[in-house]
């Protein structure tokens, strides 16, 4: 999916969906308490789970809380973050790396206020390489310090050793996992992976849940905060009053 | 799994059984409509004579004696000395003898001594034609044969007016039923051998990692 609907956090900040992605902000922010995460690498199992568009939202909701917020294509195979924010992707990350140019110059503003993106650049023939640099890493720290929250977007961990480069070098890797597409031993092998390189796995962003899959207790409560005041009263009676932004 | 996740995976995939029960109603009712023939049955009730030794009154005993007695005529009626003469008679040139016992049917009625000869044709008069014919050959055949006194026809075999078979409503009915109990059934195999992880509790249990976000799927 790219293009305005994926953005829906920015596009509809109030609905049910949007709620759910600052659930998650929130549940990232507090995962951690000694030592916050600033720079999470998001990965799946496979292609095709919504990677990257879980990780644009999240993104714009930290952005959207204040946090100065960058997120970083680093699928250097198939990146697609440029895509979803409609921007150009001549200049990226690759630039930085390999020519060591400054990564300011490469970055771009998204619709999102306080949200920087840096797109891939041009697909490099070696991007693991790239990616295990000296370079990399001194990139990661500069952005450490520029920055509250980085968001980097890898590749599957399944299919290419990317993420799991990637995640020995950041705080947090969040793993997202579309329901009712990966198959188990699939998920357990990205999780083996990960921590074969000793990766700091905050968790699983369960992505794709269907409607049907009403039974389970986090839709109700997601679906719920989401709906309007009237509307939720149908569905479920709760006459408690909680503060309905979600801050 | 508790009842409610049942309902879900019913949910899910109600296309599949929605779809096989049509499928197989649709079918049952095609079938049905327009592909049996109907078959019309017509009957003729006879009452035999018959010495019992027992004196005052008919008692139990006689019931059963009539329930078995029900039997030995059932086999005369489809035996292939009283079909042959039926089809002689009737001037059935190409049906065998064990075509006809297959149209005929003896029982007793009603839990008294009558009993009723069915015929089931095609065609409602020859139905009805066979019924007479097979009642009255009987009638000749079971006072030489049986140790039987007497048989009278009380009602003659008349032109069925609806066919018997086949039983559309109820073969629509049946099929339906089954259509949605397979439906059912596919829905529960496909979703025992869907290993894909689907709810947050599927991630807690295979990976043993806490969910930290739920994202449903955007709303077309």
């Amino acid at each position: 999916m790219s293009g305005e609907r994926s953005l829906i956090a920015h596009t509809n900040p109030k609905s049910p969906i949007s709620e759910a992605y600052r659930v998650l902000r929130t549940n990232i922010q507090f995962s951690s308490v000694d030592k916050p995460l600033k720079v999470i690498v998001v990965t799946s199992a496979g292609p095709g789970e919504g990677k990257t568009t879980t990780m644009a939202n999240l993104a714009i909701t930290f952005a959207q809380s204040g946090s100065r917020t960058l997120l970083i294509d680093a699928d250097l195979r198939k990146p697609k973050v440029h895509r979803t924010f409609y921007l150009s992707n001549q200049k990226g990350m690759t630039n930085v790396l390999a020519q060591h140019d400054d990564y300011k110059q490469h970055i771009q503003k998204s619709a999102a206020e306080n949200l920087d993106v840096l797109t891939s650049g041009p697909i490099p023939p070696n991007p693991s390489e790239l990616l295990s640099s000296n370079s990399m890493k001194q990139f990661i720290e500069k952005v450490r310090q520029d920055y509250d929250i980085v968001l980097i977007d890898a590749p599957p961990v399944g299919t290419v050793t990317d993420a799991a480069i990637l995640s020995t070098i950041v705080d947090g890797t969040m793993l997202v996992t579309a329901s009712g597409q990966v198959e188990i031993e699939a998920a357990q092998r990205a999780k083996e992976l990960l921590e074969k390189v000793k990766a700091n796995i905050i968790g699983v962003v369960l992505n794709k849940l269907s409607k049907n899959a009403q039974g389970n207790y986090y839709y109700y409560y997601y679906y719920y905060y989401g709906e309007d005041e009237d509307k939720a009263k149908k569905k479920r009676k709760k006459p408690r009053k909680e503060n309905r932004d979600g801050r | 799994m508790e009842l409610r996740e049942y309902l879900q995976i019913i949910r899910k995939r109600l296309w599949v059984v929605i779809l096989i029960t049509l499928l197989s109603t649709t079918t049952s009712a095609v079938i049905s409509f327009f592909v049996l023939k109907p078959i019309y049955q017509s009957n003729t009730t006879l009452y035999v004579f018959k010495k019992i030794d027992t004196q005052g009154g008919i008692a139990y005993n006689d019931l059963l004696v009539g329930n078995q007695l029900v039997k030995d005529y059932r086999e005369l009626v489809k035996s292939r000395l009283v079909s042959s003469t039926v089809i002689q008679e009737l001037g059935l040139k190409d049906m065998t003898t064990s075509q006809m016992a297959a149209k005929l049917g003896v029982s007793l009625k009603n839990d008294t001594r009558l009993i009723e000869i069915t015929a089931q044709d095609t065609d409602p008069e020859m139905a009805k034609e066979i019924a007479n014919k097979v009642a009255e050959v009987f009638k000749k055949k079971v006072v030489e044969l049986m140790d039987v006194e007497n048989v009278q026809i009380i009602d003659k075999a008349e032109v069925p007016l609806t066919p018997v078979k086949p039983k559309k409503e109820l073969n629509v009915a049946i099929a339906a039923f089954v259509g949605l109990m397979t439906g059912l059934g596919i829905i529960f195999l496909i979703e025992y051998l869907d290993n894909t992880i689907k709810t947050p509790e599927d991630v807690q249990k295979h990976l043993g990692l806490p969910v930290i976000g739920t994202i449903s799927v955007f709303p077309e």
